[in-house]
Parts: C-alpha cells; structure tokens; sequence
C-alpha cells in the first residue's frame, strides 16, 4: 500500500478518529494550488474546516524533483455524511477549471480583439 | 450638492460597496472575467474581476514560476582568453531571452525519454568570436548561431516604432582574445531558476476606492486649508478646482492607501469625510514579458496550467470513491 501510494502525485487519506475528515496530500505543488483549493472548498457550505500547509519551506528545495508536498488538510463535512471530503474536493477543482476556461478563452478573444490583423510573433 | 452618491459615479464606482465587498460570501458577485486595459508587444494590462485573492495570487505566482520557457543551461568552454572567467560568462549566457514560442514542442530534460541530451529536450548553439582587426569588439547575441534548425533563437528587441533595438551585449573582447563555445538551451520554468521565468514584471493589485465628502470638505474648510488637502496627497488623487474653488478627486486610481489624507482629516475633525479602502473582488495586473513569449501567451498558459493542475486533482480524487462514507 505504501508503495503504491509513494508514486502517486494525489493522496487523500481519511482520518481514522473523525469522520467525514481526512487529509490531501498534493507532491510537487505549493501554495499556488494548495491557497487555491483550499479556498474553493470554503465556498461549499457543506465544508466546516479547510486549511493547508507547507510543512517546511526547505523541502521545496531538496524534494522539487522528487516529493515536494504540501498537506491540504481538509474537512470535516457535516453529519449527514452526504457529502463526503473527496467528493468535495472533486466538485471544487471541477470549480475552478470551468471557471478559468472560461477566463481563458475571453482573454484570447480580446488578445484577438487587440491585436488585430497583426500577426503574432 | 456634490454628494456621496454624485462622486462615486464620477469615478466609476457606482456599485462599489465599502471595504470587504465579499459579504455574501464570495460567489456572491457575478461571472469571474478577464478584461484587458492594454496590450502591447511587451507588456499586458488587465483587470480580473469577481474572483477572490486566491485565484488572483495563483494566476500571478504560476506566470512567475510556472510558465516553461527555453534557456541556455550548459555552456562548454573550448576557448576563452578574455578578461572575464569561464562561470562568469556562462551565467550571463543563462540569462538571455530566448524565443520560446515552440517551447511545447520540447520535454524537460529530467523527463525525457533520452540518456543524457537529444533533439527532443535541448537545442545547440555555437558562440565563436575573435577579435583580431581591432581594438575591442563587442560580443552580443548575434554572435550566437544555432546549430540546428528549431526555432529558438535569441531574442530581437523592437521598439514602438518597429524599428529593431541593438542586440543584448555579452560581454567585449580586447586585440587577439578570443571566445569559443558550445551552448545548450534546454525547457524549464522559474521555479528551477529564475532565468527561465517569462515575466520581467508581473505584479498585481486591488484596485484603491477614494471617496470624499465635497459638502463637508469645502464648507469646514478655508481655502488654504483645502489647497494643503490637495497637495498633501504624495500620487495627486485631489485636485483643486479653480472656479469652484473646491477639492475633487483627479485620479482615484493611483492612491496607495498612505493614509496621509485620512490623518489630514482626523486632525481636522473630518474623519467621515474621507474614505479610502480597496476592492476586494477585482485586480488590476501589470505582466511585463522578457521577449520570450507574448504577454497574453504568457498569462493564457498559466491559466491552461492550472487547469491541467486541477483536472488532475479531481481525476486522480475519483479513485477514492464519491461517497466514502
């Protein structure tokens, strides 16, 4: 188990003592992801606790290539259990992606606007 | 006369709520969008609006770090009989723009299916100059010839008028030195080092909100009293109006919250007539490119790597179950 979980970039464990709780950990990532993600999951009312962390700067260094981590340690979801913390992590990247597509392909409509008959380059 | 309401259209800021307009929680506000202000040959100005800090600082950390771009890495020193050392000079080799605009076709080295170098993952340059019919020459980027047919070269400055700037000096050589070396560009990003970052400048920031209370300003005022509330202000937000003889506000764009106006106005017993705070839902960027790429390139692909971040993370999630209860 542990090997296999080594060579995954995406681990989310649950936490054994609370439930609906558990902990994402993301290798090779900082806080550009890590703020990112953890504030998405704030916006769903259903999530009572999301925070994350870098748990030493240096790593970054001696672990870029090989395990940079960053620990997300989200949620306890609310009692129902109707949503579970991966499915929440799931519906906020889901979130972000739609939202900065569209981001995305309004900035290279105006670039176009912009830029006009000149080509690129 | 010259209300609350009258200024705050005046300067735009007809919808905009005081201090954090997140209240509703922040998907309270409408679509996120990307306006561009100006976009240049080198520089891109653009508002992102109805997002919060987090997407903001991503986008402006992953144009910093995270935008792979061609490089020179490796420099190999056949000859070199000028004044500066072999290190010195390969760092500023380093340093050079390159034109990346064919970066995807290339892998990083470290990921690459090949041994030690190969077409897929580096790019060779050859770098000879002797000076031996004058006094000193100038060694620049021209003197840089690639050795294969890829699309990365260094890159050509042009001005506005589209005229082209000199090339980038490498360093000068005196009678009879000379330089001979073998240079590799290879793909990296800013992260590794920062002179594979994009960016000269990428820098952001939330868009001020001035308001001033005209009435009480220029009835509990004298006159000289108002031209020292103008002048006080260090980016000249005020302005003083000749016929009216009253304080407007000129540009309420460039105030860096110095305060200055608001210790003004305690002193004067006005403390409700000014108000200055910041929007919290839309950001005003300013990314500066090295050349390498164009500046709406630049922030298109940190947007696609995001994504790609985060389409990752929610595939890779799906294994863990949808309702592990």
């Amino acid at each position: 188990m542990s090997d296999f979980l080594q060579n995954q970039r995406v681990i989310y464990a649950d936490d054994s003592r609370v439930r609906h709780q558990g902990i994402l950990t993301i290798k090779q990532e900082d806080h550009s992801l890590g703020n990112l993600v953890r504030h998405q999951l704030l916006e769903n009312p259903r999530v009572k606790f999301s925070g994350y962390r870098k748990p030493h700067p240096l790593e970054e260094h001696v672990e870029i290539k090989v395990f940079l981590s960053i620990f997300l340690i989200p949620f306890q979801v609310q009692t129902n259990g109707e949503v579970a913390p991966p499915t929440a992590i799931i519906q906020a990247a889901d979130q972000l992606y739609k939202m900065l597509q569209k981001l995305n392909e309004s900035l290279l409509q105006q670039a176009q606007l912009f830029r006009g008959d000149v080509t690129m380059l | 006369m010259y209300g609350m309401e009258q200024i705050n259209t005046a300067t735009g800021f007809a919808n905009a709520k005081f201090g954090s307009s997140k209240g509703q929680g922040a998907k309270g506000f409408d679509e996120p969008e990307i306006r561009i202000l100006e976009l240049s040959k080198y520089v891109i100005k653009f508002e992102l609006l109805n997002t919060d800090l987090s997407v903001a600082n991503s986008l402006r950390r992953i144009i910093i770090a995270e935008v792979p771009t061609m490089a020179i890495d490796l420099v190999e020193v056949k000859e070199n009989t000028s004044a500066l050392h072999d290190e010195f000079i390969a760092h500023r080799l380093g340093l050079i723009p390159l034109q990346s605009f064919n970066v995807d076709q290339f892998n990083l080295s470290d990921q690459c299916a090949c041994s030690s170098m190969c077409a897929q993952c580096s790019v060779q340059f050859k770098l000879h100059a002797v000076c031996s019919d004058r006094d000193q020459m100038e060694v620049n980027t021209r003197h840089i010839q690639p050795l294969s047919d890829a699309p990365i070269i260094p890159v050509q400055y042009v001005n506005d008028k589209g005229i082209e700037e000199d090339p980038i000096l490498i360093m000068k050589l005196s009678k009879n030195q000379q330089l001979d070396m073998n240079l590799v560009a290879r793909k990296g990003n800013g992260k590794i080092h920062a002179k594979w970052s994009p960016v000269a400048t990428c820098q952001m920031r939330k868009e001020p909100i001035v308001e001033i209370d005209q009435d009480k300003i220029n009835r509990d005022l004298d006159i000289e009293k108002r031209k020292e509330f103008v002048a006080l202000c260090p980016r000249e937000v005020f302005a003083f109006n000749d016929y009216r003889n009253a304080v407007e506000i000129e540009n309420s764009d460039k105030c860096i919250q110095c305060i200055e106006c608001l210790r003004f106005a305690q002193a004067n017993n006005l403390e409700r007539a000014v108000k200055i705070a910041e929007r919290e839902d839309k950001f005003v960027f300013t990314v500066e490119s090295t050349g390498v790429l164009t500046p709406e390139d630049i922030v298109s692909r940190a947007l696609q790597i995001l994504m790609r971040k985060l389409y990752e993370l929610g595939t890779q999630m799906k294994k863990y179950g949808v309702n592990a209860d």
